[in-house]
């Protein structure tokens, strides 16, 4: 058993994304940077046709405009003139939802969670019907229109230039003596005892590493914001541009020199401070069981949670928790109620040794009802099955457990156990020889041939993991009696067969079971399950489902709360199969390259707005969107009018008339208007988002801080997301700076 | 275009506007000029004639609003036609927190010149302009003519076929100012084209073939500085080894009356302020120690 302080992650966001989100982040960024591309792309024709035919040649060669652009504005509109078809044929008149092709024109819409719940955004997917394909084109046809001059003068920069640039920032930066920022960080760790002096030995770790986490945070993204939305204006204001762009420099390696030079001088930066924080962290004086729980970094194997029971709708139950981010399952032995977590894939590591303890970890949320026993947690069945061990749900009279869907291998595993409880593998009426094969041959003596073939493979499996197995008389298999259901872990020779013998029988049955363990409220704590189990998962193919037509997890958990009047709360990342552990000074690292993306972005975006603004102008607008990206969740709840009190005319005609927020609205004309307007207003929230970052899903702190593994796959994403950001904000930049008279 | 021309403005006009597109001025109307390779070329006119808009628009640093700039024959607009210009703005705008080299190492790398010829062509520039000895000190502590003198060195790293002088004198010292007056004399016979703007109406005479003088954004005159200043109806003649007398002046009248003319005026020819400052300098190199005693405490009388 393990016990563990940390290990709390609450992904209330829903799980970081992987490799499997990209083809649809993918979809999704070229429908809303299409989106803008098509406006800019329309603005600048526009304008392009609005100057003279006789246009000057300088004039031709500022704003150029070829045939490549006109013909993608041109597929691009027919693409949107589509979408529109397919949203005016879904209207009531035509009240079509398919187009001939019979595809659908729009993804089955996500129904909306109930009021004061977290919208959890559904991960980004390929979706092929007509709608999300048209606008996925119209933007690819929208960016290359638009991109064209971009790209075509992408081909003059010169990397010399742009290092000279770059190195100039950079020069600036040193000069000014910047460096000293980043002995700030040392602050939070001089006054070390201001605030930690009221902290639980057991949250010592987790807050060390939480406050230079955000003490870097700070330091680096304010330092950012400064140098990145003054560095154009200041160069155009002190005229020191002159000098530059009358050389033969493109106008955009100004702007890629100023982001490279800030981002290089600041990555510097990041890293001596994540240095000295490590240095810091390591060295700090800190509850030893904290820093040994947490001073690492777990690699879970997570599944997806399911919640069964006798009724079929069965989801889990509400307790009226203002976050419902956990669902909960009634205590009682009788209780059919089960919380599943579904383990499609399992690591090879799991299965590598041949009686290994693979430690389970969990956190539950217990609910009591009832007092229950004074210092005393819930009891909870923990009922680990592979795929070749399928359960059914019990009927009113089998009562709470859920039985073996397969009798017979419910059969053969009770005999295995009994077996080897009295110290035999073999029993001599089993191993009597069989009637010669013919017509006279009973069932009851198949059965016993195939039991028998079965013990004697269980025979092989329980000498492969170390025990002995010896022959006695009369063809028996014997071995030393051993307690396969239950070892107890006091780690001596005993407890080491018990294991050998469960981790053997779990190999063979892809069955294993802990029973009664006792769990406290959002306590993190562990079992241990043999490698066996693992084993028999990652043998042959679990197939597919035939209702669901998906493929049928390797490895099922099912909870049960065995507490009379006590309820269990649990979520997605409540329960893991922990494969390893990570160092934790290379997770301090990862997490920092998350925040090494939210600087890339903060100085891009920066950098983008200092092309035209001032640079007290540059600094505000950097600064809301960026911290408009913290508040994305309730941004989603403006965007689609699930605010308690309605949009913002909603609202102020209550407050006008002193009405409670949640006063519904009489229906007349005019609250029609006001409910049309803020129709109108969540359109433009909607459009708003997709220039915000998403800025939580670069924060990396609460893995860091609760001792869990970034994985690599995630800051892959991450990466690929911040490209796909700057991106539009790089073009945007391009024809701004462009376009401007720096000496007007 | 002739393949002579530099540089070539047809129609060119200038309107600045503001933010809801407003005229607010015009700042350069319609000019049409043409600079031939080799010349010195001077811009003259008083503030706000139109000199330093029409510069910027050769060098792109503004956009035309009617009209065109070429230059080498390409458009004013395209980025590559700098490679062969070099242009010295009013101010010397630059990064002061660099030191000589580190300024012309930076505008070097912009035009992708090689470490060498780089670092080569900076250590020549820096001693042509005389600053050998201040190399590895910052921007900020150098005074104006310095910052001046580095500036026209940065103009010329690239060792351009153009040169754009915005007020080269300005803030220069007499020395300095007639240093860049015979740089700039250099500079043609190098076969460099220059173009150059000034207010200091002395210096454009000294070293420009050509003059535009600009008044309100309208081309007054061009032409020839020989030309253009030549008094046509007037005869100077100087003489040696004469002292002005009653007697000289009635035979000169003689002599002019003969031949059509009339004499106006007799006396000593006085040099400039500045031929005498430059002789006082050269006398106190020449001899170190030298220094001005009054009269008084010469004993002189009166």
């Amino acid at each position: 058993m393990t016990s563990a302080l940390f290990g709390i992650l609450q992904l209330d966001r829903g799980d970081p994304l992987g490799y499997s989100n990209i083809w649809g982040l993918a979809q999704a960024w070229l429908q809303d940077a299409g989106g803008f591309g098509a406006i800019g792309l329309v603005l600048y024709l526009l304008y392009a046709l609005s100057v003279p035919t006789d246009k000057s040649q300088s004039e031709k060669l500022r704003v150029p405009v070829s045939t490549w652009m006109v013909w993608m504005a041109a597929l691009s509109m027919i693409c949107y003139a589509g979408v529109l078809a397919t949203i005016l044929m879904e209207l009531e008149w035509f009240g079509s939802h398919t187009s001939f092709l019979k595809m659908p024109f729009a993804p089955p819409a996500v129904p909306p969670p109930p009021p004061g719940t977290p919208i959890v955004p559904p991960p980004p997917a390929l979706h092929w019907q007509l709608r999300p394909v048209l606008l996925m084109i119209a933007g690819l046809f929208a960016l290359l229109g638009i991109g064209e001059p971009f790209a075509r003068d992408l081909v003059k920069l010169r990397v010399g230039r742009i290092w000279a640039l770059s190195k100039l920032g950079f020069k600036e930066a040193v000069r000014s003596r910047l460096y000293f920022v980043g002995l700030l960080i040392l602050v939070p760790f001089l006054f070390r005892n201001v605030w930690m002096s009221h902290i639980r030995p057991a949250d010592e770790f987790r807050n060390l590493v939480a406050v230079s986490s955000f003490a870097i945070m700070i330091l680096i993204l304010i330092t950012a914001l400064l140098l990145a939305s003054f560095s154009i204006p200041n160069d155009i204001k002190n005229q020191t541009i002159y000098t530059v762009v009358t050389k033969p420099v493109q106008r955009f390696e100004v702007v890629l020199g100023r982001f490279f030079g800030y981002t290089a001088l600041l990555t510097l930066a990041l890293a001596g401070m994540t240095a000295i924080s490590l240095l810091l962290i390591n060295t700090a004086t800190i509850d030893p069981k904290a820093a040994e729980e947490a001073a690492k970094a777990r690699i879970p194997v997570r599944g997806k949670l399911e919640f069964r029971s006798r009724k079929v709708d069965f989801d889990g139950t509400n307790v009226g928790r203002e976050l419902l981010y956990r669902k909960y399952i009634h205590g009682h032995p009788e209780s059919p109620q089960r919380g599943i977590w579904l383990f499609d894939t399992i690591p090879s590591s799991l299965a590598a040794e041949p009686a290994g303890e693979i430690p389970v970890e969990f956190t539950f949320d217990v609910f009591k009802m009832t007092k229950g026993e004074e210092n005393r947690g819930v009891y909870v069945n923990l009922r680990f099955v592979t795929y070749n061990c399928p359960q059914a749900v019990p009927t009113k009279e089998q009562g709470g457990e859920w039985p073996w869907a397969n009798t017979r291998d419910a059969k053969d595993y009770a005999e295995a156990v009994r077996l080897l409880e009295h110290g035999e593998v073999l029993s001599a009426s089993l191993a009597a020889p069989a009637a010669p094969a013919g017509p006279t041959t009973t069932e009851a003596d198949r059965e016993r041939l195939r039991l028998a073939d079965r013990l004697r493979g269980l025979a092989d499996r329980l000498r492969a993991v170390g025990l002995q197995v010896r022959e006695g008389e009369g063809g028996r298999l014997l071995t030393d009696p051993v307690n396969p259901k239950s070892p107890r872990h006091n780690n001596n020779d005993v407890y080491q067969r018990d294991w050998k013998a469960a981790s053997a029988l779990a190999e063979e049955f892809g069955f294993f079971e802990v029973r009664g363990k006792e769990v406290f409220d959002y306590a993190v704590l562990g079992v241990e399950v043999p490698s066996g189990l693992f084993r028999n998962a990652r043998s042959g193919d679990p197939g597919k489902d035939e209702q669901t037509g998906q493929p049928r997890p390797r490895l099922l958990v099912y909870v049960k709360c065995e507490s009379p009047g006590q309820m269990l709360g649990m979520a997605d990342p409540d329960l893991y199969i922990l494969e390893g552990n990570h160092p934790f000074s290379v997770n301090f690292v990862k997490g920092m390259i998350g925040l090494w993306c939210r600087l890339c972005i903060l100085i891009g975006l920066a950098v983008a707005c200092s092309t035209y603004l001032s640079g007290v102008l540059s600094l505000l607008v950097a600064l809301l969107i960026y911290l408009v990206g913290y508040a994305t969740d309730h941004l989603n709840d403006l965007a689609f009018g699930r605010n308690v009190g309605g949009g913002p005319f909603e609202a102020i005609s209550k407050l006008v008339r002193a009405e409670q927020p949640t006063t519904p609205l009489a229906d007349t004309g005019g609250t029609k208007v006001l409910l049309g307007f803020d129709e109108i207003f969540a359109w433009f929230v909607r459009r708003i988002q997709n220039v915000i970052p998403d800025v939580e899903s670069f924060s990396w702190t609460h893995f860091v801080s609760e001792g869990f593994n970034i994985n690599t796959e995630y800051l892959v994403v991450n990466l690929l997301m911040m490209i796909g950001y700057l991106l539009p904000w790089g073009v945007l930049a391009y024809y701004l700076m462009k376009s401007r008279e720096v000496a007007a | 275009m002739a393949q002579d021309v530099v540089v070539e403005t047809r129609s060119l006009t200038k309107v600045y506007r503001d933010f809801w597109g407003r005229k607010k001025k015009t700042a350069l109307n319609a000019l049409d000029l043409k600079i031939h390779k080799g010349e010195i070329f001077g811009l003259l006119g008083p503030n706000g004639s139109g000199k330093t808009t029409t510069i910027k628009l050769l060098l792109g640093l503004l956009f035309p609003t009617s009209g065109d700039a070429f230059v080498f024959g390409e458009p004013a607009a395209k980025v590559e036609k700098n490679e062969r210009i070099g242009y010295l703005p009013e101010e010397s705008y630059l990064y002061r927190f660099l030191n000589a080299e580190e300024t012309l190492d930076f505008y070097g790398r912009l035009f992708n010149i090689s470490s060498e010829t780089r670092q080569r062509r900076a250590a020549e520039l820096i001693e042509r302009v005389g600053l050998g000895a201040d190399k590895k000190r910052i921007l900020k502590e150098y005074s104006k003519g310095m910052r001046q003198r580095i500036g026209l060195a940065q103009a010329l790293i690239n060792d351009p076929e153009l040169i754009i002088l915005d007020e080269p004198t300005s803030g220069l010292d007499p020395l300095g100012t007639r240093w860049m007056k015979d740089l700039i004399l250099h500079l043609r016979k190098e076969g460099k084209t220059v173009l150059m703007c000034s207010h200091r109406l002395d210096d454009v005479q000294d070293v420009c073939d050509r003059i535009a003088i600009l008044y309100n954004g309208d081309l007054q005159t061009l032409g020839k500085v020989s030309s253009l200043v030549e008094d046509a109806v007037r005869l100077e003649v100087v003489a040696k080894k004469v002292r002005e007398s009653v007697e000289l002046r009635a035979d000169l009248e003689a002599v002019f009356r003969k031949h059509g003319g009339e004499l106006e005026t007799v006396g000593h020819p006085s040099s400039t302020l500045e031929q005498l400052f430059l002789r006082v300098v050269d006398e106190s190199k020449a001899r170190p120690g030298r220094r001005y005693l009054p009269p008084a405490e010469t004993g002189a009388k009166g």
